[in-house]
């Protein structure tokens, strides 16, 4: 009975693993067939023969090596900003009573109920007149606005799972308030912070409307925009679009790995009794 | 070492007190137990002193030093918490070594100290060891070290035990108890559980909604409780609490129990005016079927039904029905054929006494007269 169920767990494991890879696969298959034979060949798994020049064409001719390394800019300015910021503002929910606390905790919910697509005229409006139009400092600055209420309530669930006796013991042991909180708070939110650093980096990295909207000149585009340079008049490139979209895969997936194991939680285990 | 003094004390949330005019002296080397049920401000006083929480009015010292407005770290104080607050990411050493690390101490002191606190508390073959992989009872050991090593002023403990299953919890009360005689220190101890202050008080203060109730040694709070209060609270189990009526003054006072009989009361309580209304405090070892009943001073006769009998192996409680009352009663060394049955004579010893009023609850008279 539970080798049937085992199996029957690991096929639907299976199952999952197909449905969400197979874009990734078909992504790879176009960017890797030729030109000339991906209408002719209809739909096949795999094509009869592959190419490269796909993405050669990407890396070498193309602007898309700006357009990544812009994107790597706001992305990473994005997820610091943010992550620094919302591990203030978390802790500060956490730790501290305060007038209008939960006042504006519901206020920071209702920052997350409007439709983006509503501000990004006002937006626009208010940016111009300051020069933050098409610039990649005036992008970091949206994103982080878009980004933080949601950060900063990642981090205050965090900062909750650490007892706060934890800081009074380090406090009662000699430490100042910031002492506790770079010495034993800090180590042992790092999940907290690799989640709140994956999870910003990688909405900064593909976001497509404000880039779209506020980004003109072809040297700040990200590459999200880039992407919609391939649909052209006569037709879409797909090939060289999709070679483009895999190596845009290539930096949140480096990027991942580095930060994965402070995703793993459970190191406060052992702190206090549960 | 030091004394630590508190000086009308309060602490209020918004409107709301938690602590009111707290006023209380701890001798230096002393160990002192605040109990009261959750809520009775307790654990807010003793933050107060570790300076976690501010205070509202009045003044804190601690030695010569006033610490009202000194941060915990300034303040020499080591503090158990109830749910240990042990350094997950740091090793058993690490977490004892932490303090003195911070202060700056020599490499070769720490050390020692650490060596020092480790023996006492059997901790040496855990000290490479992450809080993750130590039962609740070594945790609990760690926390103390981590105490022991800074050599504080004073220990602050906040429900130390409480986590701690049954045998655990008096196997550490024991060790605690052993660990003031090696290191004496003043000891600030916080429960709700009224064995761990009777065991390990010098002095027990008892408290409610945020007033000191009654201080006194273990013995005064047992035997002499100001309050109806302090006598259902300490002891296990309660005093008994029986609602009467003087009907007697002057020379032979007496108390007519509701639906029960007529006891005399000592001429402690001469000043009672006839139709006062009261409350008979009996602890439970006061009164044993005749027959089973230890030397009395001032032995009364009575008669009433046994309900029910817990055995606990050396002694049994018997709950009695007196009237339209029941009572408990605890005999020690119970003979086997201790049974429910109607009409048994018992005794109870009415020197041991307390009579409160009837309206406030606080003692009245003076049964030491008794």
């Amino acid at each position: 009975m539970r080798a049937v169920t085992g199996t029957a767990l690991w096929l639907v494991r299976l199952l999952y693993l197909a449905f969400a890879l197979f874009p990734l696969l078909w992504l790879l298959r176009i960017a890797l067939t030729p030109d000339e034979i991906l209408y002719r060949e209809g739909t096949t798994l795999w094509p009869s023969r592959t190419t490269l020049a796909n993405f050669a064409y990407v890396i070498e001719e193309s602007p898309f090596p700006v357009f990544f390394a812009n994107t790597i800019v706001v992305a990473l300015g994005t997820a610091a900003a943010v992550t620094l910021l919302a591990a203030g503002i978390g802790y500060a929910f956490s730790r501290f009573r305060f007038r209008g606390k939960s006042a504006l905790m519901v206020f920071l919910v209702i920052t997350q109920l409007f439709p983006i697509v509503m501000v990004i005229t006002p937006l626009y409006q208010l940016l111009a007149p300051i020069g933050l139009v098409d610039t990649r400092i005036g992008l970091i600055l949206v994103f982080t606005a878009f980004n933080l209420p949601f950060a900063a309530f990642l981090m205050h669930s965090f900062y909750e799972g650490i007892p706060a006796e934890l800081e009074q013991a380090a406090m009662i042991d000699g430490c100042t308030r910031f002492q506790a909180l770079v010495r034993i708070v800090l180590p042992l939110m790092l999940p907290g912070i690799g989640a709140t650093v994956g999870f910003v980096f990688t909405a900064a990295w593909s976001e497509l409307l404000f880039s779209l909207m506020l980004i003109t000149s072809e040297s700040k585009k990200t590459f999200a925009v880039g992407l919609l340079g391939f649909v052209g008049k006569s037709g879409v490139d797909w090939g060289q679009m999709m070679a483009a979209a895999t190596l845009a895969l290539i930096p949140p997936a480096i990027f991942f790995t580095l930060i994965q194991k402070y995703l793993v939680g459970g190191l406060t285990a052992g702190a206090v009794k549960a | 070492m030091a004394e630590v003094t508190l000086k009308g004390v309060a602490k209020s949330y918004g409107r709301t007190p938690a602590v009111r005019e707290f006023d209380l002296d701890i001798a230096d080397e002393e160990f002192v137990v605040f109990v009261g049920p959750s809520g009775c401000g307790k654990s807010t006083t003793l933050r107060m002193i570790a300076g976690l929480e501010d205070i509202t009015g009045g003044e804190i010292r601690i030695g010569d030093r006033v610490v009202n407005d000194l941060p915990p770290r300034d303040r020499n104080i080591s503090m158990v918490f109830q749910n240990y607050a042990l350094y997950p990411h740091m090793t058993v050493r690490e977490n004892q070594a932490f303090g003195l690390r911070l202060a700056g101490r020599a490499k070769e002191e720490i050390a020692r100290k650490v060596a020092r606190a480790s023996g006492i508390l059997g901790l040496d073959p855990y000290l490479e060891r992450r809080p993750a992989a130590l039962s609740g009872g070594q945790r609990q050991r760690v926390a103390m070290g981590r105490a022991i090593v800074r050599d504080p002023d004073v220990f602050l403990f906040d429900e130390p035990l409480s986590n701690l299953d049954a045998k655990l919890r008096g196997q550490m009360r024991t060790e605690i108890k052993k660990l003031h005689e090696k290191v004496r220190t003043t000891v600030i101890y916080v429960t709700h559980d009224q064995v761990e202050a009777m065991t390990l008080a010098d002095r027990i203060v008892v408290m409610r909604d945020g007033r000191i109730e009654q201080v006194g040694t273990p013995e005064e709070v047992y035997h002499r409780p100001v309050s109806d209060f302090v006598a259902s609270f300490i002891g296990s189990p309660p005093m008994n609490l029986l609602e009467g009526r003087i009907v007697a003054e002057g020379d032979a006072p007496a108390v007519a129990l509701s639906g029960g009989p007529v006891l005399p009361l000592g001429p402690g309580h001469a000043r009672l005016p006839a139709g006062a209304s009261v409350t008979l405090g009996l602890r439970p070892e006061a009164i044993a079927p005749q027959g089973m009943a230890g030397p009395m001073r001032r032995p009364f006769a009575f008669e009433a039904d046994i309900t029910l009998v817990e055995p606990l192996g050396g002694e049994a409680l018997i709950f009695l029905a007196l009237g339209d009352r029941e009572m408990t009663a605890r005999v020690f060394r119970p003979p086997a054929r201790l049974a429910p049955a109607r009409g048994v004579q018992f005794l109870v010893d009415l020197a041991e006494a307390s009579v409160f009023d009837g309206g406030t609850g606080r003692r009245l008279g003076d049964d030491g007269a008794n």
